[in-house]
């Protein structure tokens, strides 16, 4: 019997300490339940969907939870469970925008007017990527590898803030416009999150279609202006090539 | 029906007539066909001729009453003029001419050292009535406001409701940037005009991008509330402002990320917006207290995977909302019921889609009246306004021809919209009414004019 005490608060010293260690306090360790419960349900999910990519788990909320809601959401498992049943879904897994925009004083960061058109060595970097018509979706290699130059660059320099700016052509609806620019920039963020850049240091911008980059008429023009282009702000100090 | 509601009308008229002989008390049936009025040529009596500025003036009362819906402008008769001048209205009551051109009402403007006195005259019954003194300022475009108040008054007094010619409309104005060396090629700003497009004048004056505008409703002894999004801090965010703050708006909700196309409930106690503060462009809705400002968090009200919500608008009772979603891959419009804040977990609501004839629609504008919704539908390879009736369930095409046309909003009146075209040659704001269906140009000039909101 006293044995069996002697294991059985053993026990739960372990499981106590285990659980204590990592939480600042106990709404971020129910934070960590909520997220830990997304994960498991995440991962189930994953095994029937068509896109590797998305079994990958990059995005810091899905590992620490939201620091703070600060909207009611809808219930995610209902969210969840739609896109299990009718999606192959070729989003990559939601990263809420984690932060207003750059303040100057409160967080260091620089403000909207801080950022530029990348110049020089950077613009071969910071590409302009496209998207198919109606579509959020970066589908072409040379996109994609656009993505992948960008994320290994902000891995390097963690000073970088990027703001990615979210355009459509000009057949679409304005107002549709405006939400499909907020899409196709937060695609390219989360993209870039999973690609292991810091989500804390990239901001999107949609205008729909309100600023065409070619006012041309015609479907080369179409293909120019379905865009997220990339704006940022870095310190020169701290560049790593 | 209409034969038994005229002749209510008429037993009415005829035995309450004789009492209210200078009251105009008549409030004629709304769904009745539009009632023939005459207007009088301005003239000003001391002068005792025609000045360019009172052709002015009543070019103005004219287009009013005729764009009314409810009231058609007769032309001009030589004979009738020349009558009025010489006799009165009393003498010329039973002029057959009135019968033949099926004139029921006469308006006369007496103008007399600078005070305008309207009177409004039924053929039909002889009576009239002195509506209200006016001061004219004697510059033009102070004075067509004149004009639209007595447009008003008559409305009010012939139908028992609120005219729309006073009434202002907001819309933002794209120009080309002028610094040659700013990022942004151009600049977008908010303005404000009278219901015919007189009187524009820009609102904000950011050096940012300022789009999308919307009213709060109308308080008494407070200068009208407008909200519109602003790009000022990089990500667009909901700012309000007032017309008599001259550019000095303030960010209105606090929520992470972008915020788009803002709308209000018309008790103003809700703001529904687009925001991508959870990764997708999704449906929110934030309480709004009338005097503190904000309640609460925001709502996520809507969402969809793989899909983009957009255009919100709310029903007069604020207990819906019309929005769109491509979540059946092309763009439609659905309906679902507001969210409340009694619980913290929210159920993904029932959407109802409403919009089944054509592929793409967008941009729904519910009617303050709650029994319609215009939208914009692509019809034919053009974008075209359409209004969805709730009574019959039906989609019925409001505008032709060329030019694709999009955002359409409504009066107060519920029987105008107006709408901006969105082509490279044309982005101008029009108005049309659903009985006329003649969409009228208010807007012209440079500048891409667009997003208007009555």
């Amino acid at each position: 019997m006293r044995h069996f005490l002697v294991k059985y608060f053993s026990l739960m010293v372990g499981m106590s300490m285990l659980f204590s260690s990592c939480s600042h306090s106990s709404g971020s360790a129910w934070e960590d339940t909520k997220t830990l419960g997304r994960y498991i349900q995440r991962g189930s999910k994953l095994l029937f969907k068509k896109n590797p990519d998305s079994k990958l788990l990059h995005a810091r909320d899905e590992l620490t939870g939201p620091i703070e809601e600060d909207f009611i959401p809808l219930n995610q498992q209902e969210l969840l469970a739609i896109d299990a049943s009718n999606f192959s879904s070729e989003e990559p897994s939601l990263e809420k925008v984690s932060l207003e925009t750059p303040l100057a004083e409160e967080t260091k960061a620089p403000t909207i007017d801080s950022f530029k058109k990348p110049s020089n060595s950077l613009a071969s970097i910071f590409k302009t990527v496209h998207f198919n018509t109606d579509d959020y979706v970066l589908r072409d290699n040379t996109s994609l590898s656009v993505i992948d130059s960008i994320s290994n660059y902000m891995k390097k320099n963690k000073e970088i803030y990027v703001f990615i700016l979210g355009h459509c052509d000009e057949r679409g609806s304005e107002a549709y416009n405006l939400s499909l620019g907020t899409k196709r920039a937060s695609y390219v963020r989360n993209l870039l999150v999973k690609k292991g850049a810091d989500s804390a240091h990239i901001f999107t911008i949609s205008f729909g279609k309100e600023i065409p980059v070619d006012a041309s008429h015609n479907k080369e023009a179409w293909a120019k202006n379905r865009r997220a282009e990339f704006k940022i702000y870095e310190k020169s100090s701290t560049i790593i090539k | 029906m209409f034969k038994l509601t005229s002749l209510i009308s008429f037993i009415y008229l005829f035995t309450f007539s004789n009492s209210f002989a200078e009251e105009l008390v008549v409030h004629l049936n709304v769904s009745q066909p539009q009632v023939n009025v005459y207007i009088e040529e301005l003239i000003n009596i001391k002068e005792g001729k025609k000045q360019e500025y009172l052709q002015a003036l009543e070019d103005v009362l004219r287009f009013d009453i005729d764009n009314s819906a409810r009231m058609k402008v007769c032309a001009k008769h030589l004979q009738i003029e020349t009558l009025l001048k010489t006799k009165s209205f009393k003498e010329l009551q039973s002029h057959l001419l009135w019968k033949e051109l099926q004139v029921k009402y006469l308006i006369q403007i007496h103008i007399e050292n600078k005070i305008c006195t309207p009177t409004l005259c039924s053929i039909d019954y002889g009576y009239q009535k002195e509506l209200k003194k006016f001061e004219l300022e004697g510059s033009l475009l102070k004075d067509r406001k004149i004009m639209h108040q007595i447009a008003d008054l008559v409305h009010k007094t012939l139908f028992n409701l609120d005219g729309i010619a006073s009434s202002e409309i907001l819309y933002a104005m794209q120009t080309k940037a002028n610094k040659e060396n700013q990022e942004l090629k151009y600049n977008s700003q908010i303005w404000v005009c009278d219901y015919d497009g007189y009187n524009a004048r820009a609102l904000t004056q950011e050096e940012s991008y300022c789009i999308t505008p919307c009213f709060g409703p109308n308080k008494k002894g407070h200068s009208r509330e407008f909200f519109y999004v602003c790009y000022d801090r990089g990500p667009s965010k909901i700012y309000i402002s007032s017309l008599n703050d001259f550019g000095e708006g303030k960010p209105f909700i606090k929520l992470r990320g972008n915020q788009l196309l803002p709308t209000l409930s018309k008790d103003r106690s809700k703001i529904a917006f687009i925001s991508d503060a959870s990764g997708r462009a999704d449906l929110f809705i934030q309480a709004i207290h009338p005097e503190k400002g904000l309640l609460g968090k925001p709502i996520q009200a809507y969402s969809f995977p793989s899909s983009v919500q957009a255009s919100p608008s709310f029903s007069p009772d604020g207990k819906k909302i019309a929005f769109v979603s491509d979540k059946e891959k092309s763009p439609k419009i659905y309906v679902i019921e507001t969210p409340s804040y009694s619980s913290s977990k929210k159920h993904l609501p029932e959407a109802l889609c409403i919009s089944k004839k054509n592929k793409e629609n967008i941009c729904p504008s519910w009617s303050p009246d709650g029994k319609k919704i215009a939208y914009s539908s692509m019809t034919e390879g053009v974008r075209q306004i359409w209004v969805y009736d709730f009574e019959n369930k039906e989609e019925k095409q409001l505008t032709f021809g060329k030019f694709h046309k999009e955002n359409p909003c409504w009066a107060p009146s519920s029987l105008h919209i107006v709408f901006n075209t969105a082509d490279t040659d044309s982005s101008d704001i029009y108005l049309i009414n659903l009985i006329d269906k003649v969409p009228i140009k208010i807007t012209s000039g440079p500048g891409k004019k667009h997003y208007p909101a009555w």
